[in-house]
């Protein structure tokens, strides 16, 4: 057994963030909540306090000369986390503002041990701590005053046996907070990223001594609950990777709800792919999406679309409407632009788990980037890898399309080198011919399993979309002028 | 705490009021620390103003200390029974204050914690 001492680890309460600490706070840290004025520091530690206090573990929040405490009250009551019932019992509150006015380190010291040997709490908060610090003499005697103050604080603290958060508004590069810096423990930076119109928040765990944490930025919003944190990370890998678990190498095939394209895909869709659908306007991709949701409807099976279209297609798209009105298809559209893949990852996963879901559509990937922050429309290829990845694991059988214009000089098959991140990808193109604009579909890949290599000429009917038995007739089809065999 | 006795030469009513407003004090300046506290008495006499016009003169202070002083001399300035129902305008006016900004479930469920820490103290010394 480990001589070692063991590091008690604190659930946060904040939906993600643990997996950022690395599995949560080590117990009896000395932690620094940093960021701009706005960027959530008291809320984040409101909503820590709640969830981590109770009777046998009390709270103790100092406030200084940030925001006037009657203020903070009234406004972190409004969140669901903040319970009346805890206040006064397990969470007190302690002005420190005319401690402080004397500008006497050793006298605020004296006062939070005061309270401290009173209440006994195992959480303590000092916000903001910038104000304090602020109060320190100018020059080098101030600055040591302030380190020996910090110092001193961090060790009575942890003695005491307390989980103490340091709140200020600190940017990372402000020597300022360098004392601080160096004496925390842990240090949680929180941002808001404006870039164009839009607004990101941003998390950063900086440091967090004596545990693997997650390192970079990751998205946050706040709402009524608080606090949630996306953490920017791929589901776990397959378990077949590791020796004695057995490799699927034969899928159960997924009907698709189109005439004809299950044989092209002799079968069906393996279960678990992702099926890229690129077509020009109009040739029927979200038809084929809709009918492959139908189908599943057919056999039993929940589906969701995602949808990024402007809102009003659905009206048009009956067949889908009445799916999502009998409860069988849930729908997942956003009001909202600016959005990060995280969020979207989040409603999409959740809603697959509530639903128990096992198709997915997602129309389109076109659209999709209107609806997203400026770092994500830079980034489309990363999420959908990210969108794909989170499917596959939960074994979803999906279908993604992809508005792509034909200019018949190259054969493309998507933007931004989705056709690369998808299992399988139907191509949807127009030729002209004998004075009309047909319509052609090919199955262009499916990995792991073959596939026809027909291109076939296909209607857009009352009943959806029917595909010709056989490969077409025509020649010169990609490159727009599709002519029959042997005509000269 | 509070150590002021109120001024000299005061009924044993006034006194009784004087020492309500300590105790409101004792609870609420460890919470909300001198300014708060000050800020708030300030608004609940402007409230009261019009009803108790020579209130509206009571000082501004800086610690909750002197600002309970300043009431004790204004108090003292009036009749007894002019003193009594300004008291209760004042403190009424300064609870429905406290309410308005915080809640009144909060604001009783702070009040009553201070008070009883307040006890604890009491009793260990």
């Amino acid at each position: 057994m480990s001589e070692k001492v063991s590091l008690g680890k604190l659930g946060t309460g904040v939906q993600g963030l643990d997996v950022l600490l690395g599995g949560g706070l080590s117990e009896f840290s000395f932690n620094l909540i940093a960021g701009a004025p706005g960027s959530g520091k008291t809320t984040l530690a409101h909503q820590i306090m709640f969830s981590l206090a109770s009777s046998e573990r009390r709270a103790l929040f100092f406030t200084v000369l940030g925001e006037p405490p009657l203020k903070m009250l009234r406004y972190q009551q409004q969140y669901a986390f903040f319970d009346m019932d805890m206040v006064g019992n397990c969470v007190r509150y302690v002005n420190l503002a005319d401690d402080l006015r004397s500008g006497d380190f050793s006298g605020v010291m004296a006062r939070i041990m005061k309270e401290v040997e009173n209440f006994s709490p195992s959480l303590v908060f000092v916000d903001s701590f910038r104000s304090v610090a602020q109060t320190a003499r100018s020059g080098n005697e101030g600055v040591a005053d302030l380190q020996y103050f910090i110092q001193d604080l961090g060790t009575r603290m942890t003695s005491w046996q307390a989980t103490t958060f340091l709140i200020g508004e600190y940017l990372h590069s402000e020597t300022e907070a360098n004392p601080i810096m160096t004496v925390a423990d842990g240090m949680i930076s929180l941002a808001q990223v404006h870039e164009e119109d839009s607004v990101v928040r941003k998390i950063r765990v900086v440091k967090m001594r004596g545990q693997a944490h997650l390192a970079g930025s990751h998205t946050f919003r706040i709402t009524d609950d608080g606090l949630r944190v996306y953490p920017r990370v791929l589901p776990p890998l397959a378990t077949d990777r590791h020796p004695g678990v057995a490799i699927d190498e034969d899928a159960q095939r997924i009907p698709m709800g189109t005439p004809g394209l299950d044989e092209m895909l002799m079968g069906g869709l393996p279960q678990g792919h992702s099926l890229l659908v690129a077509g020009p306007s109009g040739a029927g991709k979200t038809i084929l999406g809709t009918c492959f949701l139908q189908q599943g409807v057919k056999m039993g099976e929940k589906g969701v679309a995602m949808s990024f279209e402007k809102g009003t297609s659905r009206l048009r798209n009956g067949a889908l409407a009445r799916m999502v009105q009998a409860g069988d298809v849930t729908i997942i559209e956003s009001r909202m632009i600016d959005l990060t893949i995280d969020e979207l990852l989040d409603e999409l996963n959740e809603t697959i788990d509530r639903t128990g879901a096992r198709r997915v559509v997602i129309d389109s990937l076109s659209e999709l980037a209107l609806y997203l922050a400026p770092e994500g429309r830079t980034q489309l290829r990363a999420v959908v890898f990210r969108m794909i990845a989170s499917l596959a694991k939960r074994n979803i059988t999906a279908i993604v399309t992809m508005g792509l214009d034909d200019d018949f000089t190259r054969l493309r098959l998507s933007q931004a080198d989705v056709a690369y991140l998808t299992d399988a990808i139907v191509l949807m193109r127009f030729g002209e011919s004998g004075g009309q604009l047909r319509k052609f579909l090919s199955v262009v890949k499916v990995r792991g399993s073959g596939h026809s290599h027909d291109l076939r000429e296909y209607v857009i009917g009352d009943t959806g979309i029917e595909i010709r038995p056989v490969g077409t007739e025509y020649e010169g089809v990609v490159h727009g002028l599709p002519s029959s065999r042997g005509t000269p | 705490m509070m150590t002021s006795k109120g001024g000299p030469g005061r009924s044993e009513e006034h006194v009784h009021l004087i020492q309500s407003w300590r105790r409101l004090a004792d609870q609420l300046g460890p919470l909300i620390g001198d300014s708060g506290f000050c800020a708030l008495f300030g608004r609940a006499c402007r409230v009261v103003a019009p009803e108790f016009r020579w209130l509206a003169d009571t000082p501004t202070c800086k610690t909750r200390d002197a600002q309970i002083h300043a009431l004790d001399d204004m108090l003292a300035s009036v009749a007894p029974g002019m003193a009594q129902a300004a008291n209760t305008a004042l403190l009424q006016t300064f609870a429905g204050l406290l309410d308005a900004l915080i809640g009144p479930a909060l604001a009783r469920r702070l009040l009553a914690a201070a008070a009883g820490e307040e006890k604890n103290i009491q009793e260990r010394e």
